[in-house]
């Protein structure tokens, strides 16, 4: 348990961390803006819209004569149905006819439905054993390649570049729209920015915490974050840090335990860590709650005697 | 609505029509859900019957699940051979729907005695589903077959027991192969590192110790723990190979190599064995022959041991 924290046991484990690591970083700063623009049910409609574009990437791949089990290739595709995906919740909400959340839901359904047909047609194919699709839906770190984690790395790398570039633009449109407007902002253009930032932080978590679970790390930190700090910078940092971490452990554990999938266990660890905040929040805590409420008994008593 | 009354509703198109190829004056339809199991039915039948196969060419049986069309020729076929032992995961509620429906089933693995099974997990899990890697164990598969496609067609009986006396003689050629070839590889190197659990009879058989990076079936995962343990079998005992398989991904086969890299040994990918479905119908790798000859070739020479390129027979596409 040690040694994988220190990064001392082993080749394999190091690379996962690391993948792991820096998807945690981009997942847990990005989502904290996915979480306060209200997004999060939309991350998780484009995390599973990714599933039909994964099995196309693999279908075409064969006749255009490419490795269809090239990562790139793959995550690629996944993020071409996660935008029509995103797009058509979109489109099915702002035609009034439909509710937000059903039309989250229905886009969300049709895609990940499509994509289940899609792997049906895939699974009878020769190759379809090598290729190993059904590893990214609940995520398969453990296998992971330097050249997969590097992959990974990459694209969270570069969303967290960029929101790095766009965080005050971000932070405008977050808490004064209005004001943002009068300066000139550009809303619309900052939330497809947006947008595009949580789907490239879904596709670098795809090989390790799989689509079913990715929205997890992408919001739970952020929630965790909400509890403990005020400002947004605090926010972002220590859900940043709080991602990272939840990877890191949850790493090390299935590195020390036999039979502990990585993906799944660092979103325990993430889920855990989000308990303790919910109870132990100085401001927002369940803890903190209950004793403000025996203290105002307590006055209300002295005030009755 | 209520399972019975679907089933019902889904078979009675098709009671209507039982054993339609015979009636035509077809030889009647021998379906088996692996090809492991329909190569040997061709054979063993020979004119006699016809034999198709479910799950093509690198095929996963753990994981595949029947569409509709996967039903419907279950529920055409006069004879459906399966493999049983929990092999076929989401295929066995179908098959069990043909068999309600009237249609003839055997399990194939299962006519082989418990006794010879391998219980990974203890005597109360379930058994090890790959038999088919141990030609003894594979050919009392072979009779349970042949017997019953003698009962299904008692007239074509003296021809199907001919084809399982040569089968059985090609089978035990290839043992004494196996044996031979395996046994010239030094003592020490006797470790087959796969992609999953798919050879313990065949190391049971042959004396190799056998180590696969996911489980009996396919569909459970590797953790992080289980990569490192087996860098660390690598490195400590020294073993030059370890091998993909045809259908599953060979990510985790490559993350050990690299892994062993890392610690300054050096393993190379040995090559890939037919575990859980064979090569193309057609070539000698798409015969169960041919796909234990190419596997126990690949094995001995890539762990340093003595066997000609080409295989037992000199068929092997090299």
């Amino acid at each position: 348990m040690w040694e994988a924290l220190a990064f001392r046991a082993g080749h394999n484990a190091a690379v996962v961390a690391l993948g792991c690591i820096v998807f945690g970083l981009a997942a847990g700063a990005v989502g904290c803006f996915v979480l306060l623009r209200g997004r999060a049910l939309i991350a998780d409609a484009a995390a599973h819209a990714t599933l039909p574009g994964i099995a196309a990437a693999f279908l075409l791949a064969l006749p255009l004569g490419l490795d269809p089990r090239a990562l790139p290739w793959l995550l690629a595709g996944g993020a071409v149905t996660a935008l029509l995906g995103v797009v058509a919740a979109h489109a099915l909400a702002s035609s009034g006819r439909v509710k937000d959340d059903a039309a989250i839901a229905v886009a969300l359904s049709a895609f990940f439905g499509l994509g289940a047909v899609l792997l049906s047609v895939v699974q009878a194919l020769p190759v379809a054993g090598q290729a190993g699709l059904s590893g990214l839906l609940l995520g398969r770190a453990a296998g992971m390649t330097a050249a997969d984690a590097a992959t990974m790395a990459a694209v969270a790398g570069i969303a967290l570049g960029l929101l790095l570039l766009l965080r005050r633009p971000l932070a405008a449109l977050l808490f004064d729209p209005l004001q943002a407007r009068l300066a000139g902002l550009p809303a619309g253009a900052l939330d497809a920015a947006l947008l595009g930032l949580m789907l490239l932080v879904v596709l670098a978590g795809l090989p390790a915490v799989g689509l079913v679970l990715v929205v997890a790390l992408l919001i739970v930190p952020a929630a965790a974050a909400r509890l403990l700090v005020v400002r947004l910078p605090a926010m972002v940092a220590l859900s940043a840090a709080f991602g990272a971490g939840a990877s890191h452990l949850g790493v090390a554990l299935s590195a020390s335990a036999p039979g502990l999938p990585t993906g799944a266990t660092i979103v325990l660890v993430a889920l855990a860590g989000f308990l303790l905040a919910l109870l132990l929040s100085p401001r927002r805590g369940l803890i903190a709650a209950f004793r403000r409420q025996a203290a105002l008994m307590a006055a209300a008593r002295a005030a009755a005697r | 609505m209520p399972p019975i009354a679907r089933r019902a509703l889904l078979a009675a198109p098709l009671l209507a029509l039982p054993g339609r190829g015979q009636a035509q004056g077809q030889p009647p339809l021998v379906l088996s859900t692996i090809a492991m199991i329909g190569e040997p039915a061709r054979r063993l039948g020979g004119a006699a019957i016809r034999a198709e196969t479910l799950l093509g060419e690198g095929v996963d049986p753990h994981l595949y699940r029947p569409t509709r069309a996967d039903l419907a020729r279950l529920l055409r076929a006069d004879l459906v051979l399966h493999h049983g032992l929990g092999l076929e995961g989401r295929l066995r509620e179908a098959i069990e729907r043909a068999a309600a429906a009237g249609r003839a089933a055997l399990a194939v693995g299962e006519s082989i005695p418990r006794e010879m099974l391998i219980f990974p997990e203890g005597p109360n899990s379930p058994p090890d589903p790959h038999v088919w890697m141990d030609p003894a164990l594979w050919g009392i598969a072979a009779d349970a077959i042949a017997a019953r496609i003698a009962a299904l067609r008692p007239a074509a009986s003296a021809s199907v027991n001919d084809n399982l006396a040569a089968f059985r003689a090609e089978a035990a050629a290839l043992d004494a192969y196996a044996r031979r070839v395996l046994g010239s590889i030094p003592p020490e190197r006797r470790v087959l590192v796969t992609a999953h659990d798919a050879f313990g009879y065949l190391g049971r058989r042959y004396g190799l110790e056998v180590q696969g990076i996911e489980g009996i079936s396919t569909e459970s995962e590797a953790g992080v723990q289980r990569i490192r343990d087996l860098v660390e079998l690598l490195v400590a005992r020294r073993i030059p190979a370890v091998f993909a398989e045809t259908s599953v991904a060979e990510r985790n086969v490559r993350a050990l190599i690299e892994g062993a890299a890392a610690r300054g040994h050096r393993v190379v990918l040995g090559g890939s064995l037919f575990s859980d479905a064979m090569g193309a119908p057609g070539t000698y790798e798409g015969t169960w022959i041919g796909m234990l000859d190419h596997n126990v070739t690949t094995i001995a020479r890539a762990l340093g041991g003595e066997a000609p390129r080409r295989g037992f027979q000199g068929r092997l596409s090299a």
